[in-house]
């Protein structure tokens, strides 16, 4: 009974903000996308209308689809890449210990200036991207005004910006391939191929269990990036659902229905996120 | 980062040996290409913030200025309130971290150490939140704070970091791996778990209360969605929501020297603490998978 009571004394603190901050918002978020709420002036009741309004609205849809395009866009290249650049620099090199330091440095940045910094690299006459496009003989692109390359533009500012963190990860986890099953397919006389697809593959089987919904979760709630790069154009091209979300409550001051947008997110990253735990079966 | 101990399959046949060689020199073209594409960006922004406004729009380009210059710094500073968001920043980022850092070693005690009833429903709570949009909460947090006036504050900012529940996870975690016998000693010495935790799991968990420390410094100084929402005045406003507005913007969003400085600017304190503590975060990263 004291270690009962001590327990929810040592919780408490934490607890109550976590309530306040966290849970009661998400909670409360259901009841309010139920209503019609303006900043100022008291909610009234609407029941299922706000989602009626976002079913009918082109722009939800344009968002809901741009979202998954990026995160076609995004979670392939991550997560291959993530594999790619931890098998890569976990052979034995000279220089690896750098070259580890270089690709996980962009985890360190902050959002905005990723957005600020690949709008100068994307830029049609001065771009560094164009610049050496040209120098291999390739034509310029208008990345983030050309309404077929604002997206994978996009994308690849942010694969460049979060591919380390995945490298990492995946790094910890060819530590963990006993160096013995190696030796013994060299023996059997396996090739690096047949090597990397049936021990270090599946031998990374933990790391892919939340690397890849991870990765999931964080392209559907990109944002900051995109707004700085695009501002979601051109012609709504990365227009993406937080951005939808923003639009909706601050600058159309549609409490209700952004509230909505945020619920439909929640259950978005809730069913995909469960899809891939039975892939994997986690649970 | 460490140097692990390498695996290399060394085999002494010249065949083989030929063979080998050709993968050495594969695998440093690929580790060399890799590096230089992931740095040029990093290159490119220090360039280019080094550069008078005449010489950014060249063409060939020139990775190295001509006549290097701070006025870009210098313009930045004066014409912005750029000193201020940065001041707010770190406010901000040091007070979340102040603040979470206790509440998270009081909490992961007993998740980690006490058996309690409940304990099963609160940890399963806590971390299913870790994998919620917290993008879906912020309607009513902002209602909320809107009605009792406390939005717009450092409180507001501050808050919303420290219930992440991130770094209770990673404590939680690193308490556990802790062995029970000194705790046993200490309870037979009738110290209580207050004396436990702060005379014996605290002292053992140094690196770990230095990796949630830097998360959640970091994940306060890069947080932007929310404090672009409910900042409006430059007394709160921290970096990522000011630049956003004013010179990731259409207008100064062209004057790329300016736009470079104060990326620059914005990028220096968590470059710093990265390459000093690189290792906490690789750490950290790998032992949950969170992306801070």
């Amino acid at each position: 009974m004291g270690e009962t009571l001590t327990a929810y004394l040592f919780l408490a603190p934490y607890l109550l903000v976590f309530l306040l901050f966290l849970l009661l918002p998400a909670l409360a978020s259901i009841g309010v996308s139920f209503t019609q709420w303006g900043v100022l002036g008291n909610p009234r009741w609407l029941g299922m209308a706000n989602y009626r309004t976002i079913v009918g609205d082109p722009m939800f849809w344009q968002a809901f689809r741009n979202t998954l395009y990026f995160a076609l866009l995004t979670v392939p290249p991550l997560v291959a890449g993530g594999i790619g650049l931890a098998v890569l620099l976990n052979q034995p090199l000279r220089g690896r210990v750098l070259a580890r330091t270089v690709v996980f440095m962009p985890y360190a940045i902050m959002v905005t200036v990723v957005g600020m910094l690949w709008r100068w690299m994307y830029n049609t006459n001065f771009g560094l991207v164009n610049f050496y496009l040209v120098a291999l003989g390739l034509p310029k692109i208008a990345w983030l005004t050309n309404a077929v390359w604002a997206m994978p533009a996009v994308a690849i500012g942010t694969a460049w910006w979060q591919v380390g963190t995945n490298m990492v990860i995946y790094l910890a986890g060819l530590q963990e391939i006993p160096v013995e099953l190696y030796e013994a397919a060299h023996v059997d006389g396996a090739g690096a191929w047949q090597s990397f697809r049936h021990i270090t593959l599946p031998g990374l089987y933990l790391m892919h269990v939340f690397v890849v919904p991870l990765s999931v979760i964080a392209s559907l709630r990109a944002f900051g990036q995109i707004l700085v790069m695009t501002n979601g154009g051109p012609l709504g091209r990365t227009y993406v659902l937080v951005q939808h979300l923003y639009a909706t409550g601050w600058v159309n001051f549609r409490m209700g229905e952004a509230s909505a947008v945020g619920v439909i997110l929640l259950l978005l990253t809730f069913v995909f996120t469960i899809f891939q735990l039975r892939y994997f079966r986690a649970i | 980062m460490r140097e692990e101990p390498t695996r290399s399959l060394t085999a002494a046949h010249p065949p083989v040996r030929a063979r080998l060689t050709v993968v050495r020199v594969a695998g440093y073209a690929a580790l060399v290409a890799t590096s230089v594409l992931m740095a040029a960006p990093l290159l490119w922004m220090l360039s280019t913030a080094l550069k008078p406004e005449s010489q950014i729009f060249r063409y060939p380009i020139e990775w190295i200025p001509q006549t290097p210059t701070l006025s870009n710094f210098a313009r930045v500073l004066s014409d912005y309130p750029i000193a201020r968001w940065f001041f707010n920043s770190m406010a901000v980022a040091l007070l979340t971290t102040a603040v979470g850092v206790p509440l998270y070693a009081l909490a992961a005690y007993p998740l980690a150490r006490l058996n309690f009833p409940g304990k099963r429903v609160v940890f399963l709570i806590i971390l299913a939140t870790m994998l919620m949009p917290v993008e879906a909460t912020m309607v009513p947090l902002f209602l909320g704070l809107s009605r009792m006036r406390l939005s717009d504050s450092y409180m507001s900012l501050v808050m919303p970091v420290v219930a992440n529940a991130f770094g209770l996870y990673l404590l939680t975690q690193f308490f556990q791996t802790i062995p029970t016998e000194l705790r046993d000693a200490a309870v037979i010495d009738g110290a209580g778990h207050l004396t436990i935790l702060s005379r014996i799991i605290l002292p053992l968990s140094k690196p770990a209360l230095t990796t949630v420390s830097i998360f959640t410094f970091m994940a306060s100084w890069n947080n932007f969605v929310w404090p672009f929402i409910v900042t409006n005045t430059d007394s709160t406003r921290t970096l990522p929501a000011g630049l956003a507005a004013l010179i990731g913007g259409v207008d100064v969003g062209t004057r790329f020297g300016i736009s470079m400085a104060s990326a620059l600017i914005a990028t220096l304190p968590p470059v710093v603490i990265f390459i000093a503590l690189q290792r906490y975060f690789a750490q950290g990263i790998s032992l949950t998978g969170t992306k801070g």
